[in-house]
């Protein structure tokens, strides 16, 4: 209950970020063939929003543009990528903030979306940063068992509405 | 005895060859546990050239067939059957086959997934062979499930389905005593060969398929085992060529074509839906 309280206020008085989600990466899924990666391909790139996506197909990866920074729907990238036949197994956001305080367990409303800061220490951020998002739909359960509590949160939160991140090493 | 010996033997070559293989899972002869994209449509024209061992004659056979990706986790196959039995090219039947994915756990390298699958098939050939066949001679229905493992680059498929037929329609009975009832079971890898470091889509494709499938019918006790192989090419990421050859390793039951060569044509076409 405490927990759900807690939340609650994060959610209300969440701050409009000095911030902007600029291009993101997503890894997918296991795949074994040129042909299931470009279906992804193709999916990521009928999506609206979307103005370019660059395959690194080794990898499994996609790094996405958006025509409008503003109307990234992380919600949509991701079914993107499940109605191809896949998962994400990881999800980086490339992050343009100015001067921006962040500290641990804070909220911030990015693109208009809100995100969770988990595992960081207070500071201030400036210029492109990457973001890691950590909940269970975005990355490998092995990795996401460095962040312990976010488990717990999901739970409290409803899952997509609130968006846990951290932030990577640049 | 020597068939159970067989087949622990292939098994095993089956498994050697796996080790050496980078994982590839679009197999020809049988279908992975993995669906195609939702929202797309795939067209596939398969053409088997199988010599008649009754007629002395080459058995052609087209069947043309629409893939649907009708949700990530459900597929449709719609097909038609095309032979040229009697002497003369004609439609003989159609079928449609249903797959469905209902277990899935992905990570970065590997994947274990499981799905459902069901064929109904209609089709008024003359029945000539104890085989059972609907996916190009026999009226009936299948129920089967499918596992796909790929694990360190290495991919494995099996599945076990259940098959019944019934007369072809009222002028091509099942010969009085003939098995209506069939266990068909696969195991299938793929092996790519080309390119070696995937840059860009429009690179080609080149795999290797190697295929075990196998046949008991219920109660009469007949069996077979076919070793299947198949060389791939995939051109832009988006259009298929398959060329195979099929033959018996062994048979217990009389079968009409049991040996030759299949050549399949397929592209696909994302997010039309």
């Amino acid at each position: 209950m405490k927990n759900i309280i807690t939340i609650i206020c994060m959610l209300l008085f969440a701050t409009a970020a000095n911030a902007q989600v600029k291009k993101v990466s997503i890894q997918a899924s296991g795949l074994t063939c040129s042909m299931c990666s470009r279906a992804i391909y193709k999916s990521l790139k009928k999506i609206p929003e979307v103005s370019a996506v660059k395959e690194d197909i080794a990898h499994s990866t996609y790094h996405i543009q958006f025509k409008n920074p503003d109307q990234i729907s992380i919600s949509a990238l991701r079914k993107a990528v499940e109605d191809a036949g896949f998962s994400v197994v990881r999800l980086e956001l490339k992050t343009k903030f100015d001067h921006q305080e962040v500290r641990n367990d804070s909220t911030l409303r990015i693109n208009d979306q809100t995100f969770w800061f988990v595992g960081i220490h207070p500071q201030s951020l400036d210029g492109e940063k990457s973001l890691l998002l950590i909940d269970k739909e975005f990355l490998l359960e092995k990795d996401r068992k460095k962040y312990p509590a976010v488990a717990a949160e999901d739970k409290a939160s409803g899952g997509d509405k609130v968006y846990h991140v951290t932030l990577l090493a640049s | 005895m020597r068939h159970i010996l067989s087949r622990i033997s292939l098994t095993g070559m089956l498994i050697c060859f796996l080790s050496l293989t980078r994982a590839q899972e679009l197999f020809v002869y049988t279908e992975p546990a993995s669906n195609m994209p939702a929202k797309s449509v795939g067209l596939r024209a398969s053409n088997w050239l199988m010599p008649d061992n009754q007629t002395h004659t080459i058995n052609y056979q087209f069947i043309p067939e629409v893939m649907v990706g009708a949700g990530r986790k459900l597929m449709i196959h719609a097909d038609g059957f095309f032979s040229n039995q009697n002497g003369h090219f004609h439609a003989v039947g159609g079928g449609t086959y249903l797959k469905y994915r209902f277990y899935s756990s992905d990570q970065v390298n590997r994947h274990f997934r499981l799905a459902a699958f069901g064929r109904l098939s209609l089709n008024n050939s003359a029945i000539t062979q104890e085989e059972i066949d609907l996916s190009r001679f026999n009226t009936g229905w299948a129920l089967g499930i499918v596992g796909t493992q790929l694990l360190h680059k290495q991919a494995i498929s099996a599945s076990v389905s259940y098959n019944r037929d019934y007369n072809n329609g009222a002028e091509n009975k099942i010969p009085p005593g003939q098995a209506d009832q069939a266990v068909n079971y696969t195991l299938s890898t793929g092996r790519l060969i080309f390119p070696r470091n995937y840059e860009n889509y429009r690179q080609t494709n080149l795999n290797l398929m190697v295929e075990l499938l196998g046949q008991d019918l219920v109660h009469s006790g007949g069996s077979y085992l076919d070793l299947a192989s198949a060389v791939q090419f995939i051109f832009n990421s988006q259009t298929r060529v398959d060329i195979g050859y099929k033959f018996q390793l062994y048979s217990t039951m009389q079968r009409t074509t049991p040996n030759g060569f299949m050549i399949r044509f397929e592209h696909l076409l994302f997010n039309v839906l």
